[in-house]
C-alpha cells in the first residue's frame, strides 16, 4: 500500500514539490471552507473556537507535533521530534517566551497513512489541545491542513504539500513549496548552486539531463527543476519521467544509455536525478559505470544513512543538493543547534534532515511566538507572525518572510558532495531568485 | 546495433528475475494445484534473511546467500506446504486466492514484526542489502559504454543454473518423473503408488528455493524498502507464466527472459509521452491482462471443479426472527447510541470505520455472493473519488456528485466484468489485479482527472436542509456518521435481498458446479454481470464517502495492494455476511489506534494478522464471527444436551444381513426391513460365494458403506477375492461401481465397513499407500498420464528389466516409446494402462470398466491380459457394466444394483439375458425371492 508513498516521500526530501504531488490532498479551494488571512479567521473563529485560549495559560504554551515516525513502508522521519524538543528545551532553560514555558508533548505518529491524516490532528487540537503543531512533517497532510486553517490552528514543518500554500497558518522553515499556476514561482537555487560549483555564471553552452519517475509527481518535479535551469540559460538534453513508476527500476541501462547520447549523440555535462534514492543510487552507478565523469545529482540523499552498504557504495561522488545550510558548513546555526540535541540525546552524534526539519519548525515558531507578545490569542499570534517581517538563520536557513512565504519557496540551499560515507560541502547556503513557470513556454 | 545488444544483454538479466519467479510459479500451479500470490512475499522474506544475516548477524555475503537459498527458503518452503499449500489444493478456488493473498501479506509483516521487535532495524534510510559478489560490485566493460558488472554475472548464471537444475530434477529424477506425473493426473499418480503430499511437498521446496534466490540475487535492484516492489516482480512474472499457460515451466522460464528483454527495449526505444503518464509502467499489467482474455490460461480446470465450495454449513435460517435479527439490531442500537455519548477521535474512527464497512460489504457482494475474487476493489474506490471530486470541482452539489461518483464505479466495474464473463476463479482474480495496476499506474495518472498535482480533489462535506455534516463541530460530525450509518445498513439490506434474489441463486447455482449450472441452463453471465456491477457500484459510494470524510480524495489514498489487505480484512470477519463486513470495517479502522496504543509500536502486527485471517479462509471459508459463534453453540449443546432422537436411517436395521439380501429391486426398502433379521435364514449358497472363507481371500470388502455429500451410495458391500482369481462386479449406470472402485482404492473415504488386503486392515489409508501395499486399482477410462511419453508412464512404476518385458510382449508400445502417451488410440492406451501391472503385478488389482470405449477384438486382447494377471497371484476385481467378453475370464459375477450386491452367481450360470433383465429392474424371479424372504421360507439360489 505505501510504496508509492515512500517513492514520494523519498522524493519530496528533496523537492518537497513531488512529494506535494503524490502524497497529499487538496489544497483549500474556492468551494471549501476558507481562511485567507486573519479577518476570515477571526470570523471562523468565533464559531469554533469555543476553547480558543486552550494551549495555553499565563505562564506556559502547549505544543505537540504530528510526524510520519512510523509507517508500513519503514520510512521515517522520527527524529524531527528530537530536533523540536532541543530548541523548546533551549528555549525553556533561556525563560521561556514571554513569562510562557514551552510545554512540549512530543509529537503524534500519522503513519504516513491519508486515513490518519485527519484524526492525528484533531487528536492534537481537540483532546490534547495543543496551541500549534510543531513540526508538522506529514507527506499525507491535506484535510488536516483545511481543519487547521478553519480553527486558526498554527503548524510549522516543511512545506512539502499544498495545506502549507495559500493560507495563512502552514509555514514551511522551506517557504510553500508547491507552485500551482504558471505564473507561480519556482526557486533556481537548484540551478544556481550547480553553477556555482562549476564556477560559472549562467548555464549558456552546458547542457543538463532531468530524469524522474513515470507519475505525475515525477513530472511535476521535471517541470520545477527544468525551470530553474531554463531560466539560467541551460540547454535540456533529456527531461523525461521515464523511469518506472509504482516498482523498482530493475535495469538501469536503457535510461543511461539514452542520457549518455541525448546530447546529440554525446553524454550532457549535468545529470540531475529527480527520483528516489534507490532509483537516484542505481541511475547514478549506471552512468558512472557507463563512463559518465560529469556531475550528477540528486535531491534525495543527504543523510549518512544512506551512504552505508550498496546504495552509499553506488551513490559516492553524487551531489546532493539540499534547501538549508549543510551541516558540515559548521558556523554558530549547526553548533548551537548540536549542542542543543545533544542536551536532550547524549547519544546523538550527528545533525540530520529531520533534525533539522523539528529544530527549524520551533525555532522559527518560537520567533513568531515573541512577537505575538505576552496578551496572546491565536488570532494575534497569526497577524504577529505573517506581519511581513524577515527571519533568517546564518548558514541554516534562508530569509522568510510570511505571507509571501505561503505561496512562494525560500530560494536558497547548499550543495554537497558524497564522499565515502561523508558529504563535502561545495557550496555553502547561498540564495538565489525565484522564476515563475512560465519560463518553460506555455 | 551496440545498443540493441546492451539492451538485450541487461534485459536477459532482468528477465533472469522474472524467468526464476515465473517457473516458480507454474511449477506449484501444476504440482500443488495452487497459484501462489505469495512467491514475491517469499522472496522479500528471503531478501531480509539474507540482509539480517548480514547486516545484524555480520555473516559473509557468500554464507548468507548460501543459508538463505539452500536452507531458509526450502525450510520456508516445507513450512508453506505443510501448513497451506497441502490443504489449499483440494480447497474452492476462492479460499485458494484469498489464502495466498493472505500469506502474501501475512509473510512479509510477520518477518518485518520480528526486525521491528527484535530491534534489528538497519539505520540506513534505504535498505539495499548487497550483490552477491565484491561491494562494490565489479565492473567490466564490454566495450567502453557497456559496463557489465558482478551482480549481473550472478543473477545471470543463478538463472541458468537453476534453470538447467530445474530441468534436470523434473525430468530426469523419479523425484521428478513423479511431480509430472501429480501434474498430468493427480489421482492416479496416488494410485500408482505416488505420494502427491510429497511431490507437493517437493515442488513448494523447489519454488521457494527459485523465490529465495531472486530474493537474494534481486535484492541490490529491489531494496528492503517495501514488500510492494516483490508482488509487483511476482505479477510481472505472472505475464510470463499466463502467457505459458500455466503449464510448460520451460516456457515459463522463456517468456520471463522476453519480459526482461521486452521491458528494455521498450524503455529504449519508445519515447514516453508526457501525455500518456505511467503507460510504459502499466505496460507489463495490460500485457497481463490481454494475455488472460486471449490465452485463458487456466479453462481446462474448469470442468470437474464441481461443488469447488461448500454451503454455508450453518444454516441461521431456521432461527427465530429474533434470533437472527436481535444481535444485530442491538448492535445498531448501540451504535447509534456510542455516537451520541462520544466525540472527538473516537467520533472519527466510528464514521471512518463505517465508510469502510460500505467498502467491505461491497466484497459480499462480490466474493460472498458471486464467489469471484476481485482484486480490483480500491481501484473503484479511487475511481468514484476522483470522480466525485472533479464535478464538485466544477460547483456540482455533494449528492449529485455522490450518485455520479458511485455510477462511475458501476459502469468500471461493468466494463471489468465483461473479462469476468468468460474468465472464472483465477484468470479472473488475476485480471482484476492487472487492472487494479493499470488503475493506479495509468488511469490515475491523467491529470486532468486526479489533479494530483495540486494535491487532489477537496470534497467538503455538505449541509442538508440545515443539517451539517461537517468535518469541524462534534454535531456535524455525529451527523455524518449517522448518515454513513444510514446508508451502510441500506446496503446490508440490499445485500439480504440480493441472497435471495434470483441473481443470488443462480450465483448459488454457479459456485456450487459452474458446468452443473451452465448445464441447466443458469445464465452465469447475467449473475456474475450484475453482481460485479453493484458490488463496484458499492465500493465506489463508500470511496466517495471516505473521502468526504477525509475532506478530499488523491490518488494515492488508497492502492491496490491495499485492495488486497482490505479483502483479508473481510475475509477474516466472513465474507458471506454483511454483518461480518461492517464489523471488520469498524475494526480495521480502530485497530491501529489500540495495537499501538497497547500492544506494540511496529505497524506491522495488525496487518499480519489479518493477512493470518486471510489464510484462515482456507479452512474456514465463514470468517472467524461466524466460526466463533459455531463453536459457542457446539459448547452450548455440548453442556445442556438437547434430547432430540437421530432419525437412524431406516436401512441401518439390516446392515448385517444386507449382503446378500436382493434389496435393491424393493422400492420400499422399509418393507424389507420388517424382515426380522433374526428369522431370516441366509441364503447359503449366496453367502459362501460373496465372502470366501478369510483363509482363502486375498481382497476383502465387509459392510462398506460411501457416499458424497452426505448421500450414501453403497449402502454395505461385502465381498471377496481369491488370490489368482478373478471376480466381476457387473451393474448399470449409478450402481455405485466406480464409487465401489474409488473406497476400495482410497480416493473416496468410507463411511463405515471395511477394506482388508490378505487380512491387513487398509481402511483410512491413503491411495498412494495402499498401492505400495500392493492393492492397485486401474481407473476408469485409461489409467495413464497422458502428458507423459510411454516410457515415463512405465518409469514411474516399472524398473528397466520390467519395461523391456513389457516392450517384449507389447511391440507398439515399444515403437512409440518417446510419444506422449495422450496421442496412443484407445486399445494401446489400455494397454499401456494394464501393462506394468502385467510385469509388476499387484496382489490386487480392481480394474474399473477396462473394456471401455474398446473394440471387442481389442477386450478380448484386455482380458487376456487381466487372466495373465490372475494367473500370477493376483486377486482380480474386474468391474464392468456389460457381461461381453467376461464371461470366460471371471470366475464369479456380483451383480451391483443401487449400491447393493443384487445376487452372486458363478459365471458360467449367468446369462445376458438374465443381466439384462436385473438392470431394467424386472427380474420377476429375484423379485419373487424377495417375497420368499420376507415371509421367512428360505431363498433358492439363482
Amino acid at each position: 500500500m505505501k510504496s508509492k508513498k515512500t517513492a514520494v516521500v523519498a522524493l519530496g526530501a528533496s523537492l518537497a514539490l513531488t512529494l506535494a504531488a503524490c502524497g497529499s490532498s487538496s489544497k483549500t479551494s474556492s468551494g471549501s471552507p476558507t481562511s485567507g488571512g486573519s479577518t476570515s479567521a477571526g470570523a471562523s473563529s468565533s464559531n469554533n473556537n469555543a476553547d480558543a485560549s486552550a494551549g495555553f495559560t499565563k505562564d506556559s504554551i502547549t505544543i505537540e507535533g504530528d510526524i510520519d515516525k512510523t509507517s508500513a513502508s519503514g520510512q521515517s522521519e522520527a527524529k524531527a521530534e528530537l530536533g523540536a524538543k532541543a530548541r523548546f528545551n533551549r528555549a525553556n532553560a533561556e525563560g521561556g517566551v514571554n513569562g510562557r514555558k514551552i510545554n512540549y508533548l512530543g509529537a503524534q505518529d500519522n503513519k504516513l497513512d491519508p486515513a490518519q491524516d485527519l484524526p492525528t490532528v484533531k487528536k492534537i487540537v481537540q483532546t490534547d489541545k495543543a496551541f500549534a503543531i510543531v513540526p508538522m512533517v506529514s507527506p499525507v497532510l491535506a484535510q488536516g491542513g483545511t481543519y487547521l486553517a478553519a480553527n486558526n490552528v498554527p503548524f510549522y514543518g516543511w512545506g512539502i504539500t499544498p495545506a502549507f500554500c495559500n493560507n495563512m497558518v502552514g509555514f514551511g522553515f522551506t517557504g510553500c513549496l508547491v507552485p500551482i499556476t504558471k505564473t507561480d514561482q519556482v526557486s533556481t537555487a537548484s540551478a544556481g548552486l550547480v553553477e556555482k560549483m562549476l564556477g560559472i555564471k549562467d548555464g549558456t553552452g552546458k547542457t543538463v539531463a532531468l530524469i524522474s519517475e513515470d507519475s505525475i509527481g515525477g513530472q511535476f518535479g521535471v517541470k520545477v527543476i527544468e525551470a530553474a535551469f531554463v531560466a539560467d540559460h541551460w540547454k535540456i538534453s533529456y527531461a523525461k519521467s521515464a523511469l518506472p513508476a509504482g516498482s523498482p527500476t530493475t535495469d538501469f541501462t536503457p535510461y543511461s544509455q539514452a542520457i549518455l547520447t541525448s546530447n546529440n549523440g554525446k553524454a550532457p555535462d549535468v545529470v540531475f536525478h529527480i527520483t528516489t534514492v534507490p532509483n537516484a543510487a542505481g541511475l547514478t552507478k549506471a552512468l558512472t559505470d557507463a563512463g559518465f565523469k560529469g556531475p550528477q545529482l540528486n535531491a534525495v540523499t543527504y543523510d549518512p544513512a544512506f551512504l552505508s552498504g550498496q546504495a552509499g557504495a553506488s551513490l559516492n561522488k553524487e551531489y546532493v543538493f539540499i534547501q538549508y545550510g549543510a551541516f558540515e558548513s559548521g558556523g554558530a546555526a549547526n553548533t548551537q543547534m548540536l549542542k542543543d540535541v545533544q542536551a536532550v540525546d547524549p547519544n546523538q552524534k550527528t545533525l540530520t534532515q529531520d533534525i533539522a526539519i523539528g529544530y527549524y519548525s520551533a525555532d522559527i515558531f518560537l520567533h513568531h511566538l515573541k512577537k505575538a507578545g505576552s496578551n496572546l490569542s491565536r488570532v494575534k499570534f497569526l497577524a504577529a507572525a505573517n506581519d511581513g517581517s524577515t527571519y533568517e538563520v546564518a548558514g541554516g536557513i534562508g530569509a522568510l518572510s510570511f505571507p509571501s512565504n505561503h505561496q512562494n519557496s525560500v530560494a536558497c540551499g547548499s550543495l554537497v558532495q558524497i564522499n565515502g560515507n561523508k558529504y563535502d560541502v561545495k557550496v555553502p547556503l547561498s540564495c538565489y531568485r525565484n522564476v515563475p513557470l512560465s519560463v518553460l513556454g506555455s | 546495433m551496440s545498443k540493441l545488444f546492451v539492451l538485450v544483454l541487461s534485459g536477459i538479466v532482468t528477465g533472469g528475475l522474472y524467468a526464476m519467479l515465473s517457473s516458480g510459479l507454474v511449477l506449484t500451479y501444476q504440482v500443488a494445484g495452487v497459484f501462489n500470490f505469495a512467491q514475491g512475499a517469499t522472496a522479500f522474506v528471503c531478501a531480509l534473511m539474507y540482509f539480517e544475516l548480514h547486516s545484524f548477524a555480520h555473516w559473509p555475503i557468500v554464507p548468507a546467500a548460501l543459508v538463505t537459498t539452500l536452507i531458509f527458503a526450502p525450510l520456508l518452503g516445507i513450512l508453506l506446504d505443510l501448513a497451506m499449500l497441502r490443504k489449499l489444493a483440494r480447497a474452492g478456488i476462492t479460499a485458494q486466492i484469498v489464502a495466498t493473498i493472505g500469506l502474501s501479506i501475512a509473510l512479509p509483516a510477520a518477518g518485518l514484526f520480528i526486525v521491528d521487535e527484535a530491534n534489528l532495524k538497519t539505520t540506513s534510510l534505504v535498505t539495499t542489502p548487497p550483490g552477491v559478489g565484491p561491494v562494490p560490485s565489479k565492473v567490466w566493460h564490454l566495450t567502453s559504454q557497456v559496463p557489465f558488472d558482478s551482480n549481473q554475472l550472478a543473477i545471470l548464471s543463478a538463472a541458468a543454473l537453476s534453470a538447467l537444475a530445474l530441468w534436470l530434477i523434473v525430468s530426469h529424477t523419479s523425484l521428478g518423473l513423479q511431480m509430472r506425473a501429480c501434474v498430468d493426473r493427480r489421482d492416479l499418480a496416488a494410485l500408482r503408488g505416488v505420494n502427491p503430499g510429497r511431490s507437493s511437498l517437493v515442488a513448494s521446496i523447489l519454488s521457494t528455493t527459485m523465490a529465495g534466490l531472486v530474493g537474494v540475487l534481486g535484492a541490490p535492484l529491489l531494496s528492503l524498502n517495501s514488500p510492494d516492489a516483490y508482488t509487483q516482480a511476482m505479477l510481472i512474472s505472472a505475464a510470463a507464466a499466463v502467457f505459458a499457460v500455466f503449464r510448460s515451466i520451460p516456457l515459463a522460464f522463456f517468456f520471463g527472459l522476453l519480459l526482461g528483454v521486452g521491458r528494455n527495449l521498450i524503455a529504449g526505444y519508445v519515447t514516453p509521452h508526457v501525455s500518456l503518464t505511467g503507460l510504459s509502467s502499466a505496460a507489463p499489467y495490460i500485457l497481463i491482462f490481454i494475455g488472460l482474455l486471449v490465452l485463458n490460461a487456466t479453462r481446462g480446470r474448469r470442468a470437474g471443479t464441481v461443488s469447488e465450495e461448500k454451503p454455508r454449513d450453518l444454516d441461521i435460517s431456521r432461527l427465530p426472527l429474533w434470533r437472527r435479527a436481535g444481535p444485530w439490531t442491538v448492535a445498531t442500537i448501540a451504535l447509534v447510541i456510542w455516537l451520541f455519548e462520544t466525540d472527538g477521535l473516537w467520533l472519527d474512527y466510528t464514521a471512518y470505520g463505517l465508510c469502510l464497512a460500505l467498502v467491505f460489504v461491497s466484497f459480499v457482494v462480490v466474493t460472498g455472493i458471486g464467489g469471484m475474487v476481485s482484486l480490483a476493489q480500491a481501484t473503484f474506490v479511487t475511481a468514484a473519488g476522483l470522480s466525485a471530486g472533479l464535478l464538485i470541482s466544477h460547483g456540482w452539489p455533494f449528492i449529485a456528485a455522490l450518485l455520479v461518483g458511485t455510477a462511475v464505479a458501476g459502469i468500471a466495474g461493468a466494463i471489468v466484468s465483461l473479462p469476468a464473463l468468460r474468465l472464472g476463479g483465477l484468470p479472473l482474480a488475476l485480471s482484476t489485479l492487472a487492472i487494479a495496476f493499470i488503475g493506479d499506474l495509468l488511469f490515475f495518472q491523467i491529470e486532468s482527472f486526479s489533479n494530483q498535482t495540486l494535491g487532489g480533489w477537496s470534497i467538503p462535506r455538505p449541509t442538508w436542509f440545515g443539517i451539517t455534516f461537517d468535518s469541524v463541530t462534534t454535531e456535524g460530525n455525529r451527523n455524518f456518521a449517522l448518515l454513513t450509518l444510514v446508508i451502510v445498513l441500506g446496503a446490508v439490506w440490499l445485500v439480504r435481498n440480493l441472497e435471495r434474489s434470483p441473481s443470488g441463486r443462480a450465483m448459488l447455482a454457479v459456485r456450487s458446479s459452474p458446468v452443473a449450472a451452465e448445464a441447466s441452463g443458469v445464465s452465469t453471465a447475467r449473475a456474475k454481470f450484475a453482481l460485479f456491477t453493484i458490488s463496484s457500484a458499492m465500493a465506489g459510494a463508500g470511496g466517495i464517502l471516505y473521502a468526504s470524510y477525509k475532506g478530499g480524495v488523491t490518488n494515492g489514498d488508497h492502492t491496490s495492494t491495499e485492495g488486497l489487505v482490505w479483502l483479508a480484512v473481510v475475509v477474516t470477519f466472513g465474507v458471506r455476511r454483511p454483518g461480518g463486513a461492517v464489523i471488520a470495517g469498524l475494526i480495521y479502522s480502530m485497530s491501529p489506534y489500540f495495537v499501538s496504543e497497547y500492544l506494540t509500536k511496529s505497524t506491522y502486527l495488525p496487518i499480519m494478522m489479518f493477512g493470518l485471517g486471510g489464510i484462515g479462509l482456507a479452512k474456514n471459508p465463514e470468517g472467524f464471527l461466524v466460526d466463533t459463534a459455531a463453536e459457542f453453540r457446539k459448547l452450548t449443546r455440548r453442556v445442556i444436551p438437547r434430547r432430540k432422537p437421530s432419525p437412524a436411517p431406516v436401512s441401518l436395521a439390516f446392515t448385517t444381513t444386507a449382503t446378500a439380501e436382493p434389496t435393491a429391486f424393493s422400492k420400499a426398502p422399509v418393507t424389507i426391513s420388517k424382515t426380522p433379521a433374526t428369522t431370516t435364514p441366509r441364503p447359503v449358497a449366496e453367502s459362501t460365494a460373496a465372502a470366501l472363507p478369510v483363509s482363502e481371500a486375498l481382497l476383502e470388502v465387509r459392510g462398506l458403506r460411501a457416499g458424497y455429500d452426505g448421500i450414501e451410495i453403497l449402502h454395505g458391500i461385502d465381498l471377496d477375492v481369491a488370490a489368482g482369481s478373478i471376480v466381476a462386479v457387473l451393474g448399470p449406470n449409478g450402481a455405485g461401481k466406480s464409487t465401489l472402485c474409488s473406497v476400495i482404492s482410497g480416493l473416496v473415504e468410507a463411511d463405515a465397513g471395511s477394506v482388508r488386503l490378505a487380512g491387513e486392515e487398509l481402511t483410512g489409508r491413503a491411495p498412494y499407500l495402499r498401492s505400495r501395499a500392493g492393492l492397485v486399482l486401474a481407473p476408469e477410462s485409461r489409467g495413464i498420464f497422458a502428458g507423459l511419453t510411454v516410457e515415463e508412464n512405465l518409469r514411474l512404476v516399472l524398473d528397466a528389466a520390467q519395461r523391456e518385458s513389457v516392450y517384449e510382449r507389447f511391440t507398439a508400445l515399444r515403437e512409440r516409446r518417446k510419444l506422449p502417451a495422450g496421442v496412443l488410440s484407445g486399445g494401446e492406451q489400455q494397454m499401456l494402462t494394464l501393462a506394468p501391472l502385467m510385469a509388476k503385478p499387484p496382489r490386487v488389482l480392481v480394474a474399473d470398466e477396462p473394456s471401455l470405449g474398446l473394440a471387442p477384438l481389442v477386450i478380448e486382447q484386455v482380458m487376456e491380459i487381466l487372466s495373465d494377471i490372475a494367473a500370477t497371484g493376483c486377486a482380480v476385481l474386474l468391474v464392468e457394466e456389460k457381461l461381453h467378453g467376461i464371461a470366460h475370464v471371471a470366475e464369479r459375477v456380483i451383480a451391483l444394483d443401487l449400491g447393493r450386491v443384487a445376487w452372486t452367481r458363478a459365471a458360467s450360470e449367468v446369462d445376458a439375458a438374465a443381466l439384462a433383465a436385473t438392470y431394467l429392474g424386472v427380474d420377476r424371479d429375484l423379485a419373487a425371492r424377495v417375497e420368499e424372504a420376507a415371509s421367512g421360507a428360505g431363498v433358492v439360489s439363482g
